[in-house]
């Protein structure tokens, strides 16, 4: 985990190395990516060829282009390269082009990256699209779950639409059933006090722990604190929340529970779930159909990330988004052609239950496709009708890949080990992450 | 009564074996365990507890690992073989020039043009992967580049563009240049007064005499290139050319890793290092003794 926040963090230096690069380069003559196209044609005067990068390397990204391509026959041509294994071998490759030339026309993203590529003016923005010919009826955009569509428009955008809705997962609990049964426990707590109870109860029932987790774990931590009713930073993205009670009492819970051994660390937390070693694991929905040849055996069951009483149900959209890159007119709008319809319910429905993710649309749920699949998994059903309308961004700050891979992942381990107390680790997180805001800014 | 010297003998002989047999197990054994992992079936490669033995032996996942990927392996490993053949060439042909005359020949700013050859090795390699890209990318007269290296992309998505930025490699010239300063001066006098010119010297004289150092370079250079990964992925796009490291990502889903299937991939991928072991064990033996490199 930690390695991989390095590597963003090296990787987030080399694109400023690439816009400096690319501004010493503005006196030989423009690549074919740096002319900054606006401007919207009525139509495709002729047919095009765009290159597109992703970084999923799927089967169902790679069916969903050759339907885009059948359909778009001697219009548009969109050739498909898979280009990294993550988010980080993905940017290495974009800032390259962006420095020495060779963008791709459209490519996935996370909000991370998109802003960085936006502050770079490597994108091209999507509200002139939306407000044309070639945009999407209020009916279409009222059809997109909140949190995807909220996704595409954002304060580190300038409040510009930067990005389209591709694949989105969101964080989810995952329960043993057959564990809570044995426990007495009838159904997957929804509150975090129902969860450090349950936790514990597995663990005096069963002897085996309640709730696994990866070490170091702080995307949950803040995910944690958000659902009990503190964002970990304000709306402006300007000043960290951290040391509110919230953060205090999550911290206390989770310590008492590493303390009672309700809770335990492993690096192969996932597998000592899917394995029945333990009650309780959080992860992505995008595990909901994989796991359901690995848990054939077992009673298990897909369930809201808890939240504070009295606070709404609330978790973090995972995933990518598409971004469009400056190119030509033609080139622009045939990228935006080819995001709109990645992102249409259709597709959506056929490309998401083989990738893991959760449609963008509601509307995809009555899809033949995801019903098939809502049978052979039930718990993809829950992801999709019950954890999806409440997905949302975790609120944005250039900060927030070192706060949460660094700052929390640290604390978290530092409290958990009973090294700090729940207050010393608050102060700690809320200190050391208004430090990583100022130094972003 | 046992002969005491012939006890002595004897423990002299088996307690390195006590130490090295445990050793060469504890070395080996994620050969093993990847071996076996490539033939167990999806469910019980991820079961916990780990079970060592396959319950049923799963030879299929091979043939799937083979035609997963848009290009079968057959195409990647060719591609692999090209780079590591190619790249190894050049690099051996680079170093030795650059190490000799580092070594031998004395022009102006050598000691400072070698200390800062030396300096390169400092430089993580994030730092330069965009400096190299926008080279490749910007070869004047090449890939229809124009003089000043634009209006094309120059060594961009090609086999060259892979192999050139690591083939001037300043750890293959220090450590030949290392080895022809070993060699007397008197070598030279003796082969110049024959009537040899450089190259003639270098080819027959020289060369010969630190083959262990070159073993080294060569050695080192093919598991380089056979292993890279980041570098080919950033500067190809066409799957046509790309090295079976890059064909392995496509058995690595997000949520839907296949560990049985990507077993079998590395498994594959490194048979033909293995087998370049098995041919040049002695080669290899030696140039490990001549480095002090291990591992």
């Amino acid at each position: 985990m930690n390695t991989t926040w390095r590597t963003a963090g090296l990787t987030t230096g080399a694109l400023l190395c690439a816009v400096g690069l690319t501004a010493c380069g503005a006196t030989g003559p423009a690549t074919s990516s740096s002319p900054k196209q606006s401007a919207v044609p009525a139509a495709l005067n002729k047919p095009v060829t765009i290159t597109y990068w992703e970084r999923y390397c799927d089967e169902g990204i790679t069916d969903a282009v050759k339907r885009f391509n059948e359909e778009n026959r001697n219009k548009i041509t969109v050739k498909h390269v898979c280009a990294g294994s993550d988010e980080t071998a993905l940017a290495a490759k974009i800032q390259s082009a962006a420095a020495g030339g060779g963008l791709p026309d459209i490519a996935t993203a996370s909000e991370q990256y998109a802003a960085q590529y936006n502050q770079a003016h490597l994108l091209q923005p999507l509200d002139p699209y939306l407000a044309s010919h070639w945009g999407v009826s209020a009916k279409e955009k009222s059809d997109f779950f909140p949190g995807a569509i909220d996704r595409t428009k954002l304060k580190v955008y300038g409040n510009q639409t930067m990005s389209w809705p591709f694949a989105s997962t969101a964080n989810a609990l995952y329960v043993n059933m057959d564990l809570l049964h044995k426990a007495g426990i009838k159904q997957p707590p929804t509150t975090w006090q129902e969860f450090q109870s349950d936790a514990q109860t597995i663990k005096r029932a069963t002897g085996k722990p309640g709730w696994v987790t990866a070490p170091g774990d702080g995307a949950d931590l803040l995910d944690a604190i958000w659902s009990s009713g503190t964002p970990w930073v304000d709306a402006a993205g300007t000043k960290a929340q951290l040391d509110a009670p919230t953060t205090v009492g999550v911290l206390r819970s989770w310590q008492s529970m590493f303390h009672n051994g309700s809770a335990v660390v492993s690096g192969n937390y996932k597998s000592s779930f899917t394995s029945g070693q333990a009650g309780m694991v959080f992860a992505s929905t995008g595990y909901a159909t994989t796991w359901s040849s690995d848990m054939k055996n077992a009673d298990w069951q897909i369930a809201m990330f808890p939240h504070a009483q009295g606070q709404p149900p609330l978790t973090e959209l995972f995933g990518s988004a598409h971004v469009v890159f400056h190119s030509t007119p033609q080139r622009q709008l045939a990228a935006w052609l080819f995001a709109k319809y990645m992102a249409s319910a259709q597709n959506q429905a056929l490309m998401c239950p083989g990738q893991g993710c959760i449609p963008a649309t509601q509307s995809s749920i009555a899809n033949p496709a995801i019903n098939d699949a809502i049978k052979s998994a039930p718990q993809y059903g829950t992801a999709i009708n019950d954890i999806a309308p409440h997905a949302h961004l975790l609120p944005q700050s250039t900060a927030l890949a070192s706060v949460r891979g660094e700052i929390a992942a640290d604390v978290f381990t530092k409290v958990t080990s009973g090294k700090l107390t729940p207050q010393q680790g608050a102060k700690e997180l809320q200190n050391k992450a208004q430090q990583a805001i100022d130094s972003a800014q | 009564m046992p002969d005491p010297q012939r006890f002595r003998h004897r423990l002299r002989a088996t307690l390195p074996l006590v130490v090295l047999v445990p050793g060469a197990a504890v070395m080996i054994f994620p050969f093993v365990w990847m071996l076996l992992s490539s033939l167990k079936s999806g469910a019980e490669v991820s079961h916990l507890p780990p079970t060592l033995w396959p319950h049923k032996f799963q030879f299929s996942n091979y043939a799937t690992t083979w035609r997963t990927p848009p290009q079968t392996f057959g195409r990647y490993y060719l591609n692999s073989f090209i780079l590591a053949a190619g790249g190894t060439l050049l690099k051996a042909v680079i170093a030795t020039l650059a190490a000799y005359a580092f070594a031998h020949m004395r022009f102006p700013g050598r000691r400072l043009l070698f200390a800062a050859f030396l300096a390169t090795m400092m430089i993580p390699g994030e730092v330069t992967l965009i400096p190299n890209f926008v080279t490749i990318r910007h070869l004047p007269f090449i890939g229809g580049n124009d003089g000043s290296g634009y209006g094309g992309h120059g060594l961009y998505d090609t086999y060259l563009g892979m192999i050139l930025p690591s083939a001037a490699d300043a750890f293959s010239i220090f450590l030949l240049r290392q080895a022809f300063l070993s060699i007397p001066a008197d070598y030279w006098e003796a082969a110049r007064l024959d009537g040899c010119g450089r190259l003639r010297y270098l080819w027959s004289v020289a060369l010969p005499m630190v083959r262990p150092a070159l073993a080294v370079v060569v050695v080192l250079s093919t598991f380089e290139y056979w292993n890279s990964l980041l570098w080919p992925l950033v500067v190809t796009n066409s799957e046509a050319i790309r090295p079976v490291q890059v064909g392995i990502l496509y058995l690595q889903g997000e949520f839907n890793s296949q560990p049985n299937l990507i077993m079998a991939a590395a498994a594959l991928s490194i048979l033909p290092m293995l087998a370049l072991y098995l041919l040049a064990q002695r080669q290899f033996r030696e140039s490990v003794a001549y480095s002090g490199l291990r591992g």
